[in-house]
């Protein structure tokens, strides 16, 4: 008796589900699609209210002339405040500045990055203790860091300064450095490539233990060894991460704010003012919601093209190598 | 079909919902609650050292013993960014806060614009001890347009030089009495101040002279300006200008010193470099608030810590400056809140206000129980300082105008540049305050 029942049960769990009719299935899939609809609910009104309501908000604001302090309601312009964006001599400032920053940045996290991951994926004596010791920046508040970098900076008694003069004799090579154009925009490339490299590296680490053993066992045993394992079988095998972390690149690369609002407030002069501390000035010193919505826009418009380069450039490599 | 209309119209209508809920924030049109009685409590906002150097829980401490069952809670706010949030609020008819204080009147003026702060004028407010001509001079014109009293102030400043004596000494630059002679120009300032730059090889170790080119780089142009031309004005003495034979021969002395490293540039990345660096003895002069006479006083000694007038000052006065008490309209609480001014700020707490940090008492019988050897020399200065331009525009022009300054200092763009660049920048500047 007991073999029966169990054969039976066996037979109805691999049993393929008879086909039901047009009202039976579809009356079960309706009973099932409210209470979805509940547990989705709460993320859609997270999303509607603080993601594309802003959205469209301020998609709308960048048509108008509109300064709140002022104005009682916002006058529609239509495109006059993008048009007057790429005349304005400070916008465009912050626009090149944001562009040399983020060039440098994403070569440097990007090489950095990758090259770090390709040693920590070695099998190496404290191997764990070199991953977390990478990934530590990515804890500190990047304003805290910020602060940090901006007393080891001081010309006067910073500690840069103090270790190439005084330990290493080198006083040729003390700067002010954050009130000069080119050191000062350097220094915060440098502060947020270094705030960066930690998590990129996790990123490419992960993409690197997702290679198949069998793979690179292979390439081994065909002779791929060094550096020809890691340029034609290692390398080619992260076209999926360099998708991702191209991505993350990018945004966080052309987002930058903290760095040079702690650091230099945009100086000397105009030299490392970027694009979102420009937007910031203008929305919250001068109370121009309007122009400072259209420069939002026009930055998001960038990055936005530039991730979808990005990935159409990783999906077509892709198609190439398969 | 018919389940699935449902379930749209259930999500089109939380949509819905959820846009009246986050448009509500941005269109509000709140009850002032005019009827409602007034509440024995209040809410002041102030930036952090606000708090600490106006001894703010002082003012408290000493109100609330004076006035049982009166609360007053103080909260920081981070910088002037933030009073953007506080504005919003105040246009949709509500406020958090009873009583905000403000760095400066430009801060303070352009909330006039929508009658969002309250006229002390039209209150009983300048009655009794703080009737108006119980403040120092002509304090009270520094927070005031066209007859509008948007803010009152609290602990005057104004730009002079600081000076560490004991670095004069060294160099040899004292007077027959022990005095530091006050320069008659930029031209001598100049010298004096390269006399104590010190270098080690062809790197400067100490600059003479650090003068605040930072974020407040317009303030102490414009003070400058006033010492050495007597005004900050064209001839229609309402528009702001730098392109004056004067003030191109400063600028022209900023950039050798700039370049020959006797003036420090330290405060374009750090703008309390200069007082920081002044405090701690570190260099013989800083250009920027008075204030710090007193402030270095225990560090540096109170006799090697004093006011020496920039070229031009005695005789034109400098830019003069407080923090001004602004109150929302929407308060619903105007009546305390004003009583709190009058018996918690403007009371003698104000005296070591001033001895320990600088910032003057406004209130002339609080003034005269300061007891220091810089009070004469700053009183002078005071009465016949000016304050800036009550510019709508004027937040842009200090932050433009500072990113000019800075261009022209280290040689990204030359004078005629400079100066080209800041008079158009003024021009089309929008100069009323309303």
């Amino acid at each position: 008796m007991v073999t029966t029942t169990s054969s039976i049960r066996t037979a109805k769990a691999v049993q393929t589900p008879e086909p039901e009719g047009p009202s039976g299935g579809a009356r079960r899939g309706k009973r099932k699609f409210p209470v979805g609809v509940l547990f989705i609910l709460p993320a859609f009104l997270f999303i509607f209210v603080f993601m594309l309501y802003p959205l469209v908000s301020s998609g709308y604001m960048s048509l108008t002339e509109y300064n709140f302090v002022y104005d009682d309601t916002p006058k529609f312009i239509g495109l006059d405040n993008y048009f007057a964006a790429f005349q304005d001599t400070q916008f465009m400032t912050a626009l090149s500045n944001t562009f040399v920053f983020g060039i440098f940045y994403f070569v440097i996290v990007m090489v950095a990055s990758l090259a770090i991951a390709l040693l920590l994926f070695q099998k190496v004596r404290f191997n764990s203790f070199y991953r977390s010791a990478i990934f530590v920046p990515i804890v500190v508040p990047l304003s805290l860091a910020a602060l940090v970098f901006l007393w080891i900076l001081q010309p006067n008694y910073g500690l840069l300064n103090y270790f190439l003069g005084d330990v290493l004799g080198l006083h040729f090579l003390t700067q002010p450095w954050l009130s000069n154009g080119t050191t000062a925009m350097g220094s915060i490339i440098v502060l947020s490539a270094w705030a960066s490299i930690g998590f990129v590296t996790i990123l490419f680490l992960a993409g690197l233990q997702g290679i198949s053993p069998d793979t690179l066992e292979a390439a081994e045993m065909d002779g791929a060894r060094g550096l020809k394992k890691i340029f034609f079988i290692v390398l080619p095998s992260l076209r999926e991460t360099y998708i991702l972390t191209g991505t993350w690149t990018i945004i966080h690369a052309l987002k930058v704010f903290v760095e040079p609002m702690v650091m230099t407030d945009g100086g000397p002069g105009t030299s490392t003012l970027v694009v979102y501390q420009q937007v910031y000035l203008t929305a919250f010193t001068y109370f121009d919601m309007g122009y400072a919505s259209a420069m939002g826009y026009i930055l998001g418009l960038i990055i936005l093209i530039l991730v979808v380069l990005n990935f159409f450039i990783g999906r077509i490599r892709a198609g190439k190598d398969a | 079909m018919k389940r699935q209309r449902n379930v749209m119209s259930l999500m089109a209508t939380a949509s819905i919902a959820a846009m009246a809920l986050a448009g509500c924030s941005a269109t509000g049109g709140g009850d002032t609650g005019d009827a409602a009685p007034e509440s024995n409590e209040i809410t002041v906002a102030a930036q952090a050292w606000m708090v600490q150097k106006f001894h703010m829980a002082d003012m408290v401490k000493k109100f609330e013993e004076a006035n049982p069952g009166k609360t007053v809670t103080v909260v920081e706010y981070p910088d002037n960014q933030a009073l953007s949030n506080f504005a919003l609020q105040w246009s949709q008819g509500k406020s958090s806060q009873d009583l905000v204080v403000v760095d400066g009147a430009s801060v303070a003026v352009q909330f006039l614009a929508k009658d969002l702060i309250v006229d002390f004028n039209k209150t009983k407010f300048f009655e009794g001890p703080t009737a108006k001509d119980k403040f120092i001079g002509e304090t009270l014109a520094f927070d005031s347009l066209d007859g509008v009293q948007f803010a009152i102030p609290i602990g005057l400043e104004t730009y002079n030089i600081s000076a560490n004596k004991t670095y004069f000494e060294k160099a040899g630059l004292l007077d027959a009495n022990g005095d530091i002679p006050a320069p008659k120009d930029w031209n001598e300032l100049y010298d004096m101040a390269k006399a104590m730059t010190v270098k080690s090889g062809s790197t400067v170790t100490m600059p003479g002279m650090t003068i605040q080119w930072g974020p407040n780089a317009m303030s102490t142009m414009i003070a400058v300006e006033q010492a050495v031309r007597g005004s900050f004005y064209k001839s229609d003495k309402k528009t702001l200008t730098f392109d004056t034979p004067e003030m191109r021969e400063v600028l022209k002395i900023w950039k050798k010193g700039v370049d020959e490293g006797v003036f420090s540039i330290d405060t374009f990345a750090n703008k309390d470099a200069g007082r920081s660096n002044f405090n701690a003895g570190n260099i013989p002069m800083v250009l920027e608030t008075a204030a710090h006479v007193p402030e270095a006083a225990p560090t540096i000694g109170v006799d090697n810590s004093v006011v020496l007038a920039m070229p031009g000052s005695m005789e034109n006065g400098s830019y003069g400056f407080t923090a001004g008490i602004i109150m929302p309209t929407a308060s619903k609480n105007q009546n305390l809140a004003m009583k709190f001014i009058q018996e918690g700020m403007m009371s003698d707490v104000q005296v070591a206000v001033g001895l320990e940090w600088g910032k003057l008492p406004v209130i002339q019988e609080h003034f005269d129980k300061i007891d220091a050897p810089w009070k004469t020399a700053m009183y002078d200065l005071v009465k016949i300082s000016q304050p800036a331009p009550m510019y709508r525009d004027l937040p842009e022009i200090q932050v433009t105008g500072k990113q000019m300054l800075q261009d022209y200092l280290t040689g990204k763009v030359d004078l005629d540049k400079f100066i080209g660049d800041l008079e158009s920048l003024i021009d089309k500047a929008n100069k009323d305050a309303k």
